[in-house]
């Protein structure tokens, strides 16, 4: 969520200034980018695509250094394991093949694409029995001329049909192959439009198919995925009452007074209302911070009848007359959020401005005056975009409601274990497998603050490690409140008869009561029972995860120095008593 | 005198604007290959409004036959 520098700021759309832009990135001029390194093995000539690639990453907190691998040998440069696709040790892999170059003759006669899509599954397997690389299938586009043409869509052969066939079966093959994803090409064409897409003289000169504008819009969209997929994504959406929820000022004009309903202008509010239900429901969190009377807007969202959303819908509500980045601040804190998860979304420019100012951090929409247009700005932010939304996600907007019942719960006990056991604490402990792999991966990814080493390991690498040896724990808790889901990882890896715990990390929803112990101790438990007689705790400092400092020296490891802690199994490690723990076989 | 057209030459090349002259082709720079050709072309075509066709391409391969090219486009 770097703010974009003016270096990648309206630039014209020729080469040449984009050429410009990307070397003062490749120089470092651009501060805080993500470095990532991404192979590209395409059918056609892509290398032209660099430089837009490289700004567009820009654009995203990404430093993109891109490789193109000689263009046509997608299973010559997969499988040669000593080869140069491997020795860039690329942390990301694109495979741009077209039909055009796949499937000639579909396009002469249409036919079956199952060949194509067979070849690409086969390509998917191949580079992931070689590396760990997070792979991009580009999906196929529909092409600019149908063989049938107004009768395309009649025939049983239909040439659009069987290219829609073959997009679903792509996603088939990636859901099938851990770290495998499509990177919808097809969605960027029909956005951007067919016409003016290809350059047949580009094409014809150097099999290079794209016009300049298709160019910047690969990039862009190529970009956007990559984000997606290394960057973790903003968690709540902090919302203004009037004039966002709804048109005029509730505090004035009362319940009947607003516009929100099934005509204008009522319907443009009811519409962004749905549009945040539907956000919600993918699991961004949405928080209200609104100056106002608390009884007012508590009415619209408990009576009106045209409310989609109501108090219910938001993890937090802060609706008061103090600053609004005084109540950003105490909703990061009240659902133990970094800063930077937080977007505002709020039609008053003084407002943002003062949040711009007072927490830089914050990413703040610029929200346009036409309501219309609220829905389409939102999506276009990409702040909340997500390659694989699970069902964790799809339940999180709960369990933060949850957790503010815990709250209160948390006010009336004497003491903190007493608070704690009152909560009846499951939690469960299991070995990573298939079926947890993605929701494990997904929080190596996204945890920052209970997090002792952030390594950001993908599916495939942690599939890997397990394969050779390691322990890889999940943690579930529930307790009287509801399900908090899969929150908790630990990874260890042995060396003899030394074990390093590679990865520990908790979701920050469950911070403060001392389940990460009892993970602690089953992973000691495992790993003495597998032969290891010292466990080796790391901590890697970062901006967010001072918090676990004293991880290792609370739980009685000794100090080696350099941040590394060592621990005896001879005994095994206590576990609290007021959690049950269950191990999942 | 025609400055837009070097300085698109010196940020498609990444070279100081001062290192290139009437004399420069894609014979005598290095830096001038075949991707910064098209990179080149395509640029001036946006900046000049204008369109070549592909054998114009492959014409216009130093400074000078650019100038003509452009000059029968009818381009400033």
């Amino acid at each position: 969520m770097t703010a974009a520098p003016s270096i990648t700021q309206n630039l014209a759309p020729t080469p040449a200034a984009y050429l410009q832009a990307a070397r003062r990135v490749q120089a470092g001029e651009v501060p805080n980018l993500r470095p990532l390194r991404v192979a590209v093995l395409s059918t056609v000539s892509a290398q032209l695509l660099q430089p837009f690639l490289i700004v567009e990453g820009a654009r995203r907190g990404l430093q993109i250094a891109p490789w193109f691998a000689p263009f046509g040998q997608l299973e010559v440069t997969a499988l040669a394991a000593d080869g140069p696709l491997y020795a860039q040790n690329p942390e990301a892999i694109v495979i741009l093949a077209r039909l055009e170059e796949l499937a000639p003759e579909f396009f002469e006669r249409t036919g079956s694409l199952d060949a194509a899509v067979a070849r690409l599954r086969d390509l998917l397997r191949s580079l992931r029995e070689r590396t760990a690389a997070a792979l991009f299938i580009v999906n196929f586009a529909q092409p600019e001329r149908l063989t049938a043409g107004v009768g395309d869509a009649m025939l049983e052969s239909s040439q659009a049909f069987a290219i829609e066939k073959a997009n679903a079966a792509l996603a088939v093959a990636c859901r099938a192959v851990s770290g495998a994803f499509v990177f919808d090409y097809a969605r960027v064409v029909a956005e951007h439009g067919l016409r003016g897409w290809h350059d047949a003289r580009m094409f014809a000169l150097a099999r290079q198919p794209w016009s300049v504008a298709a160019q910047i819009a690969t990039s862009g969209a190529l970009a956007r995925t990559l984000r997606a997929a290394f960057i973790a994504p903003a968690k709540c959406l902090v919302l203004d009452a009037d004039n966002t929820l709804w048109g005029g000022v509730v505090g004035e004009e009362g319940l009947g007074g607003i516009a929100l309903g099934d005509d204008y202008p009522g319907n443009v509010f009811k519409r962004f209302q749905k549009h945040l239900r539907t956000l919600k429901e993918r699991g961004v969190l949405l928080a209200l911070a609104s100056k106002n009377e608390e009884a007012d807007v508590l009415a619209v969202l408990d009576q009106h009848a045209d409310s989609i959303l109501h108090r219910e819908d938001f993890a937090l509500m802060r609706i008061n007359w103090q600053e609004k980045s005084a109540n950003l601040r105490e909703i990061a804190a009240a659902l133990n959020l970094g800063i930077d998860a937080l977007v505002l979304f709020d039609d008053n420019p003084f407002e943002r401005e003062e949040v711009r100012v007072a927490l830089p951090e914050v990413r703040v929409l610029d929200v346009p005056a036409d309501p219309l247009q609220y829905g389409a700005v939102l999506a276009e932010s990409e702040a909340f975009d997500q390659l694989t939304i699970s069902a964790e996600d799809q339940q999180r907007a709960g369990m933060y409601q949850q957790e503010q019942a815990r709250a209160e719960a948390s006010r009336a006990a004497a003491s903190p274990e007493e608070f704690l056991a009152g909560l009846q604490m499951v939690a469960t402990i299991g070995a990573v497998g298939a079926d947890t792999l993605p929701r494990v991966a997904q929080l190596l990814a996204k945890t920052n603050q209970f997090n002792l080493t952030t390594r950001r390991h993908t599916a495939a690498q942690i599939s890997e490690m397990i394969a050779s040896g390691s322990v890889a724990l999940w943690l579930r808790l529930a307790d009287r409140f509801g399900d908090h889901g899969l929150v908790g990882v630990a990874i260890a890896r042995p060396m003899d008869s030394e074990w390093t715990i590679d990865t520990f990390l908790l979701s920050c929803r469950v911070i403060g009561r001392s389940v990460e112990t009892a993970l602690l101790a089953r992973l000691a438990e495992l790993v003495k029972t597998k032969g290891g007689s010292e466990l080796m705790g790391e901590y890697f400092p970062t901006a967010k995860n001072a918090l676990v400092r004293d991880f290792y020296p609370q739980h009685a490891f000794m100090d080696c120095g350099g941040n590394r802690w060592r621990k005896s199994l001879s005994d095994a490690l206590p576990s609290p008593s007021y959690i049950g723990v269950h191990f999942h076989e | 005198m025609n400055d837009k057209l070097l300085q698109i030459l010196a940020d498609t090349l990444g070279v100081d604007v001062g290192t290139l002259n009437e004399e420069t082709s894609m014979e005598n720079t290095a830096a001038w290959d075949s991707v910064a050709h098209l990179n080149l072309v395509l640029s001036l075509e946006q900046s000049f409004g204008q369109r070549f066709s592909p054998d114009e391409f492959m014409q216009m391969q130093s400074v000078a036959a650019i100038r003509r090219a452009l000059a029968a486009h009818g381009a400033p």
